[in-house]
């Protein structure tokens, strides 16, 4: 029933730890396109992670008989939005300053 | 059985003992609901009388009433005792008196944790108010930051008065916890599946939830901070590899669900009283239920935005910046859903729908105050100014105060059988929501003006004093206002007429039974069709009364109550609930103990404590249980089942599924800190030379795999479950040794660097786990010989396996991750 949510927190946590780990090691030399490789590992798990929960959102919409699975329905797409929401500041914002 | 035969034998069953004893043993889950809600409201009186001071001295500018000492105090205590003393308890309490009531059921699932916790709460509370008295309260502001908290800067007890006293009264949130979600997944009504299930049990089981995830972290810092003021280490020292961001963050992983733990069951008696005021259903209940679990995940993503001006980066304030804002939607939705429900219907203008409306205004106002300092670069600005307490004030007093005053007249007659006797409540009103908006509206604009928070005085060149003034005036108005509240209370209780059953014409099950409620609440317990069962069936409270529902029958002086399937509701078993106890008081009483022994710094006689609290739990799991087969019951219209001595699934299985997942958050919590401080925290690594270590993390290995093995033949085949438990037992005292062995040889003092404090601490952790996994296996042991386990009755094995399988788990996880560092360092 909340899959979805449960996979936000682990997106989210994932995120920021890798960012945290990321801005300790020295991760801000240039990488490809431009951009360092903490910005590049970031970006490359956000995008894994937004597949992901698709992945979850098809597999939940096989079945919507009840108001439960309805209701983890509804959940797995408020997961989505969050994780597109709560990582999207990986696209604007520098990485480590 | 005659109805009235029935409600004698029960009424003599589930009766309290007579006189002092039956005062200290009482495990009635109305009883102790009321003892909560009555204390909480006595801890919010002292803190509103700490309110008050606070505003006398912020009348005017260089104010003499209080010196800076003791304005600290009044300051620290006044947001403790409110978010710790009075919010959490009465949320509890709430749930306490009203789950089974809403439910369908006799009484809570762990009766004696109740009054347990009730007196944690009550001991923790007197500890906090008796230090505040004699002039020795804490004084570092309600969330203790250190360094300021720390030994240097506050060298006497005042800081140890607060992380003990609140880690003893935390101690009571997670027993209510684990006791609501349990309730919660099973004692319900017959046929109540998760979707029939009232709205408020939805909120109350999110609530639980998030108390079991939230508190771990402040109870990990408390711990930290209690070890660094009274042995030296050095966990928030940066000269050390210490970090004090360490603590900002435990402490706001717990603080910021905390504000959606205080709101959600608020918002839970608003989804309730709402459509019955409105004369409707409620709309969007499954809305309600999504956006209630969207908030209770989301709400632990928004942690730092409280530390939005530590230094962090850019990306990560982004990261917090998003979901502070996205938490709005959620919580949009159910005041669109409650705004959508009056319209639809023909509300009442009665003294709750006064306090309803007063919520909508004040917590709409402090929600759009939440959305502005969750964007960044406002929150830099307002930062630390009265801009934040009055969002804050307007958060928790509209979305807490103004909901639980509504939630109080509307179940008044509930828990008196009594009306309301004069209009005193209306005036009370009005002081209230007008003294409150005198008070903290303009406080925006003096926090906007540049006034600080926690300031003792302010000089009259600043150009606040106005403002000020007026907020102290609006401050004494509320005051009377929330006096006359507590003068209508007592005369409803007092001199109220007799009110009928059901006063509200409400649709759930508390208005199924008398008012007053009996003791066991149902002479038999309720099946129910719809979400609305009195709506459906006004006549439910009499068929239920006169013994035409389950379980209608008093047998063997036993307390029943049914359990269901977790989802459909459908009737399981009969729970065997136990009776009136001295030991809740007892083991608070140790546990007491042990806290008064490290506030008073007698070290030596903590571990004595520690002792006594593990003889009591095992003298207190030893008197449940049987020695005999009893077999399925008749719990009536055709249904046999068995009692809970012989399932599977208890409650106590289940219970302790959920205080390992307490215990595992403070765990990885712990481990979030190790690693936290050593990517983060300067003067890192630590000195000296380390390397990686094999031989006791295998001998750790070894004891834990064959704990895990000889717990896992007792499951698989009782006749081993014997020597099983015996194998568990040692193979955890192996694991222990090998532990011990790793620190004493490999690791620095603790005093000596951040990382061998945190090294011994998740050492110690994991002792404690595996020590108390051994302990369940003797127990089990023990309860095979004596009888009280046997085949047909093995659910205390399965108990058993899951505290031994953490212990042995943790065991191995600290073991190595210890023993690898050693190389990485």
């Amino acid at each position: 029933m909340v899959s979805g949510l449960v996979l936000w927190a682990v997106a989210f946590s994932t995120l920021y730890a890798l960012h945290g780990l990321g801005c300790s090691s020295g991760w801000t030399g240039s990488g490809t396109f431009g951009l360092s490789w903490a910005k590049l590992l970031l970006l490359a798990v956000w995008i894994s992670l937004i597949g992901t929960h698709c992945i979850l959102l098809r597999w939940l919409v096989r079945r919507k008989d009840t108001q439960m699975e309805r209701i983890g329905i509804a959940i797995g797409w408020i997961g989505l939005g969050a994780t597109v929401v709560t990582g999207a500041p990986i696209v604007v914002v520098s990485s480590c300053v | 059985m005659k109805a009235l035969e029935l409600h004698r034998d029960l009424t003599r069953i589930w009766k309290n003992e007579t006189g002092w004893r039956g005062v200290f043993s009482s495990v009635s889950h109305t009883d102790l609901g009321k003892r909560f809600i009555i204390t909480a409201a006595v801890f919010f009186g002292i803190g509103g009388v700490l309110a008050m001071l606070i505003r006398a001295q912020l009348a005017t500018p260089q104010s003499a009433f209080a010196g800076p000492e003791v304005y600290g105090q009044i300051f620290t205590m006044h947001g403790s005792i409110m978010m710790f003393l009075f919010a959490i308890p009465m949320l509890e309490g709430l749930a306490i008196y009203l789950l089974p009531k809403i439910l369908g059921a006799r009484d809570l699932a762990y009766p004696r944790l109740t009054a347990l916790g009730w007196w944690c709460y009550l001991f923790g509370g007197t500890i906090m108010i008796l230090a505040l008295l004699g002039g020795v309260a804490p004084d570092a502001g309600w969330f203790l930051y250190p360094p300021l908290s720390g030994r240097e800067f506050t060298p006497g007890v005042n800081s140890d008065v607060w992380l003990l006293g609140i880690t003893f009264v935390e101690i009571s949130a997670i027993c209510a916890a684990i006791e609501i979600v349990v309730t919660i997944l099973k004692f319900r009504a017959a046929n109540m599946s998760l979707t029939r299930m009232p709205i408020m049990a939805w909120y109350l089981l999110a609530t639980a939830g998030m108390m079991i995830f939230g508190f771990p972290p402040l109870i990990l810092g408390s711990i930290l901070l209690e070890l660094e003021r009274a042995f030296g280490w050095p966990f928030f020292q940066p000269e050390f590899g210490g970090s004090p961001l360490l603590w900002q963050h435990l402490f706001w992983l717990f603080g910021h669900p905390e504000v959606y733990i205080i709101f959600l069951p608020a918002a839970g008696a608003l989804s309730t009283m709402i459509p019955v005021m409105a004369r409707t259903p409620l709309i969007g209940y499954g809305a309600i239920v999504t956006a209630v679990m969207a908030l209770a995940f989301l709400s632990f993503g928004l942690w730092v935005h409280h530390m939005f001006t530590t230094g962090i980066p850019h990306m990560a304030l982004g990261f917090f910046s998003a979901a502070s804002v996205l938490v709005a939607i959620p919580t949009a939705v159910q005041v669109f859903a409650w705004i959508g429900t009056i319209w639809a219907g023909r509300p009442k203008f009665t003294l709750p729908m006064y306090y309803i409306l007063g919520f909508f205004v004040v917590f709409v106002l402090g929600g759009l105050t939440g959305v502005m300092l969750a964007i960044v670069p406002f929150d830099q600005q307002a930062h630390d100014t009265a801009f934040v307490t009055a969002h804050l004030h307007y958060v928790l007093v509209g979305g807490f105060v103004f909901p639980m005053l509504a939630a109080a007249y509307y179940w008044m007659p509930h828990a008196t059988g009594r009306t309301r006797v004069m209009r005193v409540g209306i005036a009370a009103f009005w002081l209230i929501f007008i003294g409150f908006n005198l008070t903290f509206l303009h406080m925006h604009l003096t926090g906007l003006l540049g006034m600080p928070r926690r300031v003792y005085t302010y000089p009259v060149e600043a150009g606040w004093t106005t403002l000020n003034l007026i907020s102290s005036v609006g401050g004494f108005m509320q005051a009377f206002g929330f006096g006359l509240f507590a003068i209508d209370i007592a005369l409803q209780h007092r001199l109220g007429k007799r009110t009928r059953r059901d006063p509200w014409e409400a649709e759930t099950l508390e208005w199924a039974m008398p008012t007053p409620p009996t003791q066991y609440n149902f002479a038999s317990l309720p099946t129910v069709d719809s979400r609305e069962p009195l709506t459906q069936d006004r006549n439910l409270g009499a068929r239920l009364a006169g013994g035409k529902g389950l379980l209608a029958r008093a047998v063997d002086q036993r307390r029943e109550t049914l359990a269901v399937d977790i989802a459909s509701g459908a009737p399981e078993h009969v729970a065997i609930l136990p009776g009136p106890s001295l030991i809740p008081l007892h083991t608070a009483l140790v546990i007491g103990g042990f806290f008064l022994s490290m506030l008073l710094s007698l070290y030596w006689l903590a571990p004595v404590f520690v002792v006594a609290t593990a003889v009591m739990v095992w003298r207190w799991a030893a008197t449940t249980g049987t020695v005999n087969d009893a077999g399925p019951v008749n719990a009536g219209q055709g249904l046999c089942l068995p009692t809970s001595f012989d399932v599977r699934g208890s409650v106590g299985y289940w219970g302790s599924v959920l205080a390992v997942a307490a215990s595992g958050t403070l765990f990885a919590s712990l481990i979030f800190g190790y690693f936290f401080l050593w990517v983060v925290a300067p003067n890192w690594p630590p000195p000296g030379e380390f390397d990686a270590y094999f031989l006791e993390p295998v001998l750790v290995t070894a004891g834990a795999l064959l704990a895990s093995g000889g717990a896992r033949a007792g499951l698989r085949n009782f006749r081993r479950a014997k020597p099983g438990a015996v194998l568990a037992a040692c193979g955890l005292a192996l694991a222990i040794a090998g532990l011990l062995l790793g620190a004493i040889r490999h690791l620095p003092g603790p005093a000596e660097h951040s990382f061998a404090a945190v090294a011994w601490t998740l050492t110690c952790y994991a002792v404690f786990s595996a020590a108390v996994g051994a302990l369940a296996q003797l127990f089990i042991r023990g309860r095979i010989a004596s009888g009280h386990v046997s085949a047909r009755r093995p659910h205390e094995c399965r108990i058993a396996a899951v505290w031994s399988d953490y212990g042995a788990g943790v065991a191995i996880i600290v073991a190595w991750l210890l023993a690898l560092s050693g190389a990485a360092l």
